[in-house]
Formats: C-alpha cells, sequence, structure tokens
C-alpha cells in the first residue's frame, strides 16, 4: 500500500515536469520574442529566458493555473531582468573608499561599454528601435514593451511589474517620451 | 485643462486607458492645443512602429537547451530534498528517545516496553526515479534510507 503511494507521488511529480515542459514548449517563441526585446541581443536573452523558465519551474507549485502563463511568466521574466539592471547600475556606481578595506575584495570593474557596445551592434543591424528601447530606463522599458509590443492592457502590465494602474500609466508614458527623444537625436523614425 | 494635465494622460489617452471623463476632457483639450495634438500624433507613431516590430525567431536548439536546464533543476531538487528529510528523521528519533527517557525517569514501574519490530516511517522521498523511505532505526537510533521496494512495503 505504501509503495503505491510512494510511486504516486514519484507519478505526481513526473507529471509535473511533464506539464512544465509542454507549457514552456506553447510559450517558448513568444517568450523569446519578449526577452530579446526587454535585454536586446540573442545572447542575454536566452539568458534571461533561460533563468525565468528556471525560476517559473522552482516555484511551479505557486501557479496559479486559472490564469494565463505567460502573465506569471512575465511577472517573473520582469522581476529578473530588473533586478539585474538594478545590480549591473549598483556594480557601476560602488564606492571607491571602501578599497583596500577588505584585502579579499577582487576589484574588478564591470565593463559596461563593451557590452553595450556589442547589444548596440547587433541591435543597430536588425532596427533602429530596438537600439532606443535597450537605451531606455528598465522600469519603463519594461512597462512599454508588454503594453505595444505583447499587448496587454495596463491592469496587466500592473500585475507582471507588481504596481499600480497608476505607476504604470506614468511608466508607459515617460518610456514613450524617452523612446521619442532617443529616436529624434538619431534622426527620427525613419527605417 | 491645462497642458501639463493634458499631457500627462496623453498616452493612456492613445490606449484607451483613461476613464470617459478623463478622455472627454483631454480630448476636448487637444482638439483646441495644435503642441498638445502633435504630441499625441508622435505618441500614436511611436506607439505604431513599436507594434509593427517583427516577431523575432527563436535560434535554433533553444528549447533542447532550456528542456536541459530544466531537467537539471529538477534533478537539484531531488537530491536536496533526501538529506533535508533525513534530518527531520532524525530530529524525530531524537525526540522520540527523549520522551522515552523522561518516562522512565518518572515513574521507574513504567519501564518502556521492547521497540516494535516495525520501525516507523519518517518521510518519503524519490531520487532519481527510485523511491526511498526514511525511517528510524530504533536500536541503533540512526536514520536508514532504504528503497521502498526493500521489503515489500
Amino acid at each position: 500500500m505504501l509503495s503505491t503511494w510512494v510511486k504516486g507521488l514519484v507519478r505526481e511529480r513526473e507529471d509535473r515536469t511533464a506539464l512544465f515542459e509542454r507549457l514552456m514548449g506553447d510559450t517558448q517563441r513568444q517568450a523569446y520574442n519578449m526577452a530579446y526585446r526587454m535585454a536586446g541581443n540573442a545572447s542575454d536573452a536566452e539568458d534571461l529566458l533561460q533563468e525565468t523558465y528556471v525560476r517559473a519551474f522552482r516555484f511551479f507549485h505557486r501557479y496559479d493555473e486559472a490564469l494565463p502563463f505567460t502573465s506569471w511568466l512575465y511577472r517573473i521574466m520582469t522581476n529578473i531582468q530588473i533586478d539585474s539592471a538594478r545590480r549591473k547600475s549598483r556594480l557601476k556606481t560602488v564606492s571607491l573608499d571602501a578599497a583596500g578595506h577588505d584585502e579579499s575584495r577582487a576589484w574588478e570593474f564591470p565593463d559596461p561599454e563593451a557590452k553595450a557596445d556589442a547589444a548596440l551592434m547587433e541591435a543597430t543591424l536588425a532596427e533602429p528601435l530596438q537600439v532606443g528601447l535597450s537605451a531606455m530606463t528598465p522600469e519603463f522599458r519594461t512597462a512599454v514593451v508588454l503594453a505595444d509590443i505583447e499587448g496587454l492592457s495596463y491592469e496587466e502590465v500592473a500585475e507582471a511589474m507588481d504596481t499600480s494602474v497608476g505607476t504604470v500609466r506614468s511608466r508607459i508614458h515617460r518610456g514613450r517620451k524617452q523612446l521619442r527623444c532617443f529616436l529624434e537625436r538619431q534622426g527620427g523614425l525613419a527605417q | 485643462m491645462t497642458c501639463v494635465r493634458a499631457g500627462q494622460g496623453l498616452s493612456a489617452y492613445v490606449d484607451g486607458e483613461l476613464s470617459g471623463r478623463e478622455a472627454l476632457a483631454v480630448r476636448a483639450h487637444v482638439a483646441q492645443c495644435p503642441q498638445c495634438a502633435a504630441e499625441r500624433d508622435r505618441l500614436i507613431e511611436i506607439k505604431q512602429a513599436l507594434e509593427a516590430m517583427p516577431s523575432l525567431e527563436p535560434p535554433p536548439g533553444l528549447e533542447a537547451r532550456l528542456k536541459a536546464a530544466v531537467r537539471a533543476e529538477a534533478a537539484t531538487r531531488r537530491q536536496t530534498r533526501v538529506p533535508a528529510l533525513a534530518g527531520i528523521g532524525a530530529c524525530a528519533v531524537a525526540g522520540a528517545a527523549l520522551a522515552m527517557i523522561a518516562l522512565a525517569n518518572a515513574d521507574p514501574s513504567r519501564r518502556p516496553l521492547a521497540p516494535v519490530s516495525q520501525p516507523p516511517i519518517a518521510a518519503v522521498d524519490s531520487v532519481a526515479d527510485q523511491a526511498y523511505v526514511i525511517g528510524s532505526d530504533p536500536l541503533g537510533g540512526a536514520t536508514p534510507v532504504l528503497p521502498a521496494s526493500f521489503g515489500g512495503r
């Protein structure tokens, strides 16, 4: 009797993994597009997508099957992307006064220019708009991508970004203005 | 309505995300303010350009790489859970032993009986598709981890 129960548990876990893989297969194309628009280049997009699915699998027991899987996935992707952007900006502003206090600390300065250049180069070949997206403030970019590329309503964007509809309205407006200013400096929208 | 107020609501107006009252106020302002009308047109242009961005093709082999990453995560989770359950089993055994000692000291006439031959099961888990039962050893106090098939249970 116990072995039947144990087998049931194992089967249930296998079923959950199979279900997750099916959902992943159904959504990976759309999710890749979203990841690319947020990350700005193919390599970072794949890293972002992989981290998103692994984290989604880790917390799959919390997924409410009544809700669309992509909404939940975008919420995870948004968190990862914004956290990563904040970490990068913190790395750039680390205090030099702390140097030498901790001998074990390795002073490896990130080279944001090199990464940005590679991303810009790849995006320039593809689309000027992508360059503009990559240059945006992460929170504004995420809101604009979710609304204008993924076609989410403000309420759905608010849900994905874990914020209020009022904040989403402001982020989308400021994001579009930021993008417009960038494109005007680059010579307009003409492609 | 001022240009500043109208400007703040222009994107939401373009997206149809304003309430009826707000939308009417913005529309009335835009109708008589050429600067705000021009701003509205630029926002529409940006929005349409974003909507028209082509859908990107995932690189070849992406789905296989994603599946491999998820399966590696699943394997890591299975392996880390057994030691955790063994720890819970060990705590249960230690707790039971302390309780027995306390009872024995309180009343010498109430000696604990010899342990039953069937050890209690503390937890169940699986590693690499093999189910395990984590029980408690009534003699040694250790926590053996045995395949579920062991002993036909």
